[in-house]
């Protein structure tokens, strides 16, 4: 099982959150850095790693047609989504300067 | 009431052939959900951006189906033996100590490599795939065998090689395994019309070149195929086969060998020579351990005659003056190695099933 995120599955961990969503919904909600032709190839490979699960939409749809694909980010995913931001924020934290140049006032 | 008909796009031809094509988890985690939403779009949509979607759907299905397919092979691949394709090295190794310095040794090795990316292509290839192409295959491989009188390169009266630029090819241990894998292929099938057709046809080409090697393996290919799958095919290609045996034995000038190397195996050390012929022997048991992972007749057959493939060339090296494969100069015989070692590895291989057309 898979354990590093690339981008495009952090950004559709990040976009899923703890709700269910289609694929295009997920399209329309990342502002064009996912695109139409490679989210469900994405989206089947993430649940072949076991960071999402799917499922047909319940019910049959209102005017008939293929039931739809709805797409939740499994526990593990959530798990790394949390690990890999916190251990951004440590790194940034990290880095900040230990200490801040102040100007010296001069008293006479 | 009627199910409302699906919209028409560009990509609904990618989509059909995805379905024949892919396997059915592959399928409906790709393209069955990629066209639920497009649906879903076309039917909300204005007619200005219906057409638009329309138009665009068959570049969106191209993107889909490169990930989908790589998807599939990937799958295909897992689990597969692959320690398989490296066995004949070992015998490849030895007799580079034969070769002494020069291109010969390079030339060994760059066959090796050559074999084993053919060995990982046939490997990779879905078995339905081998299943209907195997029969033609094998008579491409006769059609070859047939053009070699005119083609071929002559040496004392035996016209076995061809010549491709700077390569020397024996195209009858080339294509041995293609042959093994089509025989397999029809008997396994009750094809045996077929396979005598194909057998026989093969026994003439190679009298016809006077190549009784070939001719030989070729003969304890098809019984031992015979004998491991359908009994009842043994006598009739019996009949056929050792007949022709004959005439290819009556036509071989019983060549010298052509070059140092091909002597390797009584010009190594005797501690060398011990070692290739563990590494030959070696070379013949790896397709064997088919027979406990399978009951399937056809990578049982194929197994068998792959085995021979090998030990029927060596026995000849043994006990006439001809070349050892593997061990001896001559890359023909690594690549067909590997050709045939990968064609089983594909035939282990349990292809997922594909999607149905009532998902659709």
């Amino acid at each position: 099982m898979k354990h590093s995120l690339s981008a495009k599955e952090r950004l559709i961990l990040d976009l899923l959150g703890d709700t269910e969503r289609y694929g295009l919904e997920l399209v329309d909600a990342s502002g064009g850095a996912l695109k139409r032709g490679t989210v469900y190839v994405t989206l089947a490979r993430m649940e072949e790693s076991g960071l999402v699960t799917s499922h047909h939409e319940d019910g049959p749809r209102p005017g008939g047609g293929m039931p739809r694909r709805l797409y939740r980010a499994t526990p593990l995913a959530i798990e790394l989504v949390a690990l890999q931001r916190s251990f951004t924020e440590a790194i940034s934290a990290h880095r900040q300067p230990r200490f801040s140049l102040q100007p010296i006032k001069v008293t006479r | 009431m009627n199910p409302p008909q699906p919209r028409r796009h560009s990509g609904a031809w990618l989509l059909g052939w995805a379905e024949q094509h892919l396997a059915a988890d592959t399928f409906a985690r790709t393209f069955a959900a990629a066209e639920a939403d497009l649906q879903l779009e076309l039917e909300r949509a204005d007619p200005p951006t219906r057409r638009r979607l329309a138009r665009a759907a068959r570049w969106q299905y191209l993107r889909i189906l490169g990930g989908a397919l790589a998807i599939d092979r990937r799958e295909a691949r897992r689990g597969l033996r692959w320690w398989l394709l490296f066995t004949p090295l070992l015998a490849v190794m030895t007799g580079l100590f034969a070769l002494g310095d020069g291109l010969a040794p390079i030339a060994q090795l760059a066959f090796a490599a050559a074999g084993l990316v053919a060995g990982y292509v046939m490997a990779s290839t879905p078995r339905r795939i081998l299943a209907s192409e195997a029969p033609a295959a094998g008579w491409i491989a006769i059609a070859m065998l047939a053009a070699l009188p005119l083609i071929g390169r002559d040496l004392h009266g035996s016209a076995r090689w061809l010549a491709i630029g700077p390569l020397v090819i024996q195209v009858s241990t080339l294509v041995m395994p293609v042959l093994a894998l089509a025989l397999s292929a029809l008997v396994t099938r009750g094809r045996l019309g077929h396979a005598l057709a194909l057998s026989a046809s093969g026994q003439l080409a190679l009298a016809a070149t006077a190549d009784l090697t070939g001719a030989v393996t070729l003969a304890v290919i098809t019984l031992a195929i015979a004998l491991t799958s359908t009994r009842r095919a043994l006598l009739p290609l019996s009949l056929t086969t050792l007949p022709l045996v004959g005439i290819a034995a009556l036509r071989d000038p019983l060549l010298a060998p052509v070059a140092h190397s091909e002597g390797a195996l009584a010009e190594l050390h005797p501690l060398l020579m011990a070692l290739a012929l563990l590494a030959l022997c070696l070379a013949i048991a790896a397709p064997l351990t088919t027979w406990s992972r399978t009951t399937d007749a056809w990578p049982r057959a194929l197994a068998a005659a792959l085995a021979l493939g090998v030990a029927t060339p060596l026995a000849c090296g043994l006990l006439f003056p001809a070349p050892v494969p593997l061990v001896g100069f001559g890359g023909s015989a690594i690549v067909a190695c590997h050709l045939g070692l990968g064609a089983l590895l594909a035939l282990e291989r349990v292809d997922r099933p594909r999607a149905a057309r009532a998902t659709m």
